[in-house]
């Protein structure tokens, strides 16, 4: 026998990213054995007999020699079992057992099954988004190509090895594959992602009846706050005694925001991918996310465990709104690690204190009551809390999460009249015209910062610097909010929290410069201690 | 043919005070549709005079109202009056005009016409007046404490009215001028003359700085029986009285309950009760006057009474429905005044969150929230616990 030597690009998930890979394979004489190298770990080195197996049940022979399998980079730990279809093919290769196509650099992936089945992995647009070379022919499990379709990547799907080594025994070798490819591929039912029309469903197929906006009559200064929490994407609290409507008001909230860019959505799919949470509606979602916090919910699920590679709550709320309903219920703990998430823009992971940059503007979105027994609000007469015990509990979250807020509304349960207008509720289908409002008001936000020079963001977001140049507030308007400010004992923060407020009033309502109503307008959101 | 407003109420209140002219007369005309005003008297002169003939048959009777169709004829008369009054810088105000006081339409018996010289716009004052009534000779501590009173009500921006008399009245109205305050006082002369001769100067510098009014025809000289129906109109221009000092059978014991058929608070200070000066403030507290034992007493009753007067104006001024209308049809076109009238109409009787508000106004609102802010700054309007309302405490100085 000759040594003989294949090697097939792949690649492979290291926590949240993924890594090019390279699987080569060398086969020599001498006693049979296969040997892996690479740092690979248990779930690797378990790949060796499913392939043995697929190999043979695909009709074809295990070379009885010495294999020696590296996987390159080899000074990074290896895990998965997604190295099962590269070696496969690859091994088959370096015996001559099928020819790879010329003129492309083969890349593929996945696990297989013991009858030589191509099994699905978590994670392909991550996986193909590190492939630097293009010129490529990717071949990868059927079940993923709509993924991969989404990040608008050519790959071909395949269902079992079978499959792969006819089409390449068609192939054969070949010159001038280009247009004869897809041909031969698909005379092998292997399909390409290009066939794989994946719409992405509006936004408006998913109003339905009850979350409209219109729903809010009766509590105008809510309908107004999440209008402008959705403009400006500030962090909005709500509080108001139980059945009030907060949690409504903050569904409603999320239905308000306009759809998910390009680039927003694959990043999100990306991080639901590595952590094997995607599912086929994700596919063709354009939502926003929506994470409502459970309240049994502990540090890990929040910021994510990176040993065991799962992304937590707050990552996955990135570019949308995470709901913290009960706010004053968490657990303090909870409550200040939220801190440097909205101040810093960083999710610490606790375990392995690795950070990851929240490149996504995140919505916090909190819901209390007034205080313990929730009628402080409503009936004050009747409430049975002192005012020590009323102070205590708001005191809960300040400082936290309450000097980040730029948004308060307090919610009244709706009177009789109210109740009766609401049981024959009829939807009015103000969510388009509202969410076409906010996605405009965003563009000018935007189109401020273009014009200043500074990184896309939107006003709940700005957080340094100087707010009255970033805002074009006019002096006089300034001096209004400072003398504002001193009747009405607002302190500092909560300034530039109102400035920014008013700067999304202006935005919504298309104005260039702050004005004075707007200030007005936007002190009435302050927080009340 | 616009005569002289001056002649016309001159020649209004003459007759009036010789009995031609009453109430039930004047309705009876405005009824008929002769006359819509009392100055009417003046222009339609003629009109009355036929009506009168024609209603009035019995001859004793005609001749009681004989000189009241008799302007036309005694014009030059009147004319020559009016002048020689406005030299001295005398007016007059009707029942007609927008400046007469409100306080006095909701109750019976008040004169349709007063002569003034001053601030006219005293009479219908936004901040609260009270008046303060007392002995002529009142005791040290009287003086006393009409002048810690007064000066304190003053500094907050009340209106101080009194009777110009000695006592306790000359001391209200010169601290009430010293400290640069509002000051009314109410003759029972003509507006042109000064009784007692004393108070001259003072008299002159509430000419200047505040305001003189009279029921008395110009030239009329005081007469002692007047002085009791003086005090009625003293208890209805203002929103509190206050007695600092009354003896047992005195004078200003009227005034209380004049006072107290109008439906005005009566503050009365307290005394020793072997001081016989006093004596008419404890029975007057026993009757279930109010005891006075700090300025803040008062101004707190204040700020209520005259917030409620306040917004019965707003109200009736307010041409509600027009301005909801042209909200929904025009909203550029709505003046922020009226809306800003809106807002605190709605809020009068009690206290709201903005939510209720936008349900009552029918404001949206995203309006309706940058004109509750200013409202807030501007101190019109206090919130608690998310509760708007009326600012209670409107003298400056709570």
């Amino acid at each position: 026998m000759n040594q003989r030597y294949a090697c097939v690009s792949t690649s492979y998930l290291n926590r949240f990213d993924a890594v090019e890979a390279k699987v080569e394979i060398s086969v020599v004489n001498g006693i049979p054995t296969i040997e892996m190298v690479g740092l690979c770990d248990s779930s690797v080195r378990e790949s060796k007999q499913r392939v043995k197996s697929a190999i043979k049940q695909s009709g074809f022979s295990f070379p009885s020699a010495r294999v020696t399998i590296s996987i390159s980079p080899s000074y990074e730990k290896k895990s998965g079992s997604s190295f099962d279809l590269p070696i496969a093919l690859c091994l088959l290769a370096a015996t001559n057992q099928i020819i790879l196509p010329k003129g492309y650099r083969l890349f593929c992936l996945g696990e297989l099954s013991l009858t030589g089945d191509i099994r699905p992995t978590p994670g392909m647009l991550a996986r193909l988004n590190v492939v630097q070379d293009k010129s490529i022919l990717a071949i990868v499990p059927e079940d993923t190509v709509k993924e991969a379709a989404i990040g608008g990547y050519q790959v071909f799907g395949a269902r079992n090895l079978r499959q792969i080594c006819r089409a390449f025994r068609r192939i054969g070798a070949e010159e001038k594959l280009e247009d004869r490819l897809s041909e031969i591929m698909e005379s092998e039912s292997i399909y390409s992602s290009s066939n794989s029309h994946i719409s992405c469903v509006g936004t408006e197929d998913q109003d339905d009846e009850i979350m409209d906006i219109s729903f809010l009559k009766g509590q105008e200064k809510a309908k107004r706050s999440i209008i402008l929490a959705a403009s400006g994407f500030h962090n909005l609290l709500l509080v108001g005694s139980p059945g009030s409507g907060k949690s409504t008001a903050v569904k409603i909230l999320s239905k308000l925001m306009p759809p998910m860019n390009n680039d927003e959505r694959l990043q999100f799919l990306q991080i639901k991918g590595c952590a094997g949470l995607l599912s086929q509606q994700d596919l063709s979602d354009c939502q926003r996310p929506f994470i409502e916090v459970p309240q049994s919910c502990g540090m890990r699920q929040l910021h994510g465990d990176i040993g065991a590679s799962s992304p937590g709550y707050v990552t996955l709320s990135q570019g949308g709104i995470l709901f913290l309903d009960e706010i004053a219920e968490f657990p303090n703990r909870i409550l200040d690690s939220l801190r440097t998430t909205i101040d810093e823009k960083e999710i610490i992971c606790p375990k392995q204190s690795q950070e990851m940059i929240a490149q996504r503007p995140i919505l916090i979105a909190g819901a209390m009551n007034p205080c313990r027994c929730g009628k402080y609000l409503d009936e004050p007469e009747n409430c049975s809390c002192n005012i020590v015990g009323r102070h205590q509990y708001m005191n809960r979250i300040s400082g936290a999460i309450y000097d980040r807020m730029d948004i308060f509304c307090e919610m009244y349960r709706v009177h009789y009249d109210g109740l009766r207008k609401s049981l024959s509720y009829t939807s009015d289908r103000e969510n388009q015209l509202q969410r076409d409002r906010v996605s405009e008001c965003w563009d000018r936000q935007y189109q401020r910062c273009r014009e200043e020079n500074r990184p896309l963001m939107l006003n709940g977001q700005a957080g340094k610097g100087n707010l009255s140049e970033l805002f074009r507030v006019p002096q006089n308007e300034l001096d209004y909010l400072a003398d504002a400010a001193d009747k009405l004992k607002i302190s500092a923060r909560g300034v530039g929290r109102i400035l920014r407020v008013a700067r999304t009033i202006s935005d919504y309502e298309g104005f260039k410069d702050v004005r004075r109503r707007d200030i007005s307008e936007a002190l009435l959101y302050r927080e009340k201690k | 043919m616009l005569e002289d407003t001056l002649a016309a109420d001159l020649f209004v209140a003459e007759m009036i005070f010789k009995r031609c002219l009453n109430r039930p007369l004047t309705e009876k005309l405005k009824s008929e549709g002769i006359i819509s005003g009392i100055r009417d008297m003046v222009y339609h002169n003629d009109l009355i005079k036929n009506y009168l003939s024609s209603v009035i048959t019995d001859q004793s009777q005609k001749n009681r109202f004989a000189p009241l169709c008799e302007y036309n004829s005694r014009k030059d008369h009147y004319n020559r009056q009016a002048d020689e009054f406005r030299k001295k810088g005398i007016f007059s105000v009707s029942v007609d005009d927008q400046y007469y006081p409100e306080s006095f339409r909701s109750l019976s018996g008040m004169p349709q016409v007063l002569f003034c010289k001053g601030n006219v716009r005293q009479l219908n004052t936004k901040s609260g007046s009270v008046a303060v009534v007392g002995s002529r000779e009142p005791s040290q501590y009287g003086m006393h404490s009409t002048e810690i009173l007064t000066e304190s009500w003053t500094n907050a921006g009340v209106q101080i009215i009194s009777g110009l008399a000695r006592g306790v009245d000359t001391i209200a109205h010169r601290v009430s001028l010293i400290n640069h305050g509002k000051t009314i006082a109410v003759m029972a002369c003509g507006p042109d003359l000064v009784y007692p001769q004393e108070n001259k100067s003072l008299y002159e510098q509430i000419c200047e700085e505040g305001l003189v009014i009279s029921e008395m025809l110009p030239g009329q000289k005081a007469i002692r029986q007047y002085f009791p129906a003086r005090n009625r109109i003293m208890s209805a221009l203002s929103d509190i009285v206050v007695v600092i000092q009354a003896g047992e059978f005195s004078g200003t014991l009227h005034t209380a309950s004049f006072a107290a058929a109008q439906g005005r608070d009566v503050f009365v200070l307290p005394s020793q009760i072997l001081d016989t000066g006093f004596k008419g403030n404890l029975s007057l507290l026993r009757d279930g006057a109010e005891i006075l034992v700090e300025p803040s007493d008062v101004l707190a009753r204040l700020s209520g009474v005259a917030v409620a007067r306040e917004y019965d104006e707003i109200r009736r001024r307010l041409k509600k429905d027009k301005i909801l209308n042209m909200l929904e049809k025009t909203p550029e076109k709505v003046k922020h005044e009226d809306l800003v009238d809106l807002v605190k109409d709605g809020i009068i009787e009690t206290s709201l969150t903005s939510d209720e508000l936008t349900q009552i106004t029918h404001i949206p609102f995203h309006i309706l929230a940058p004109i509750l802010s200013e409202l807030l700054l501007s101190g019109e309007i206090t919130e608690y616990q998310n509760r708007f309302s009326l600012t209670t405490a409107r003298c400056s100085s709570i």
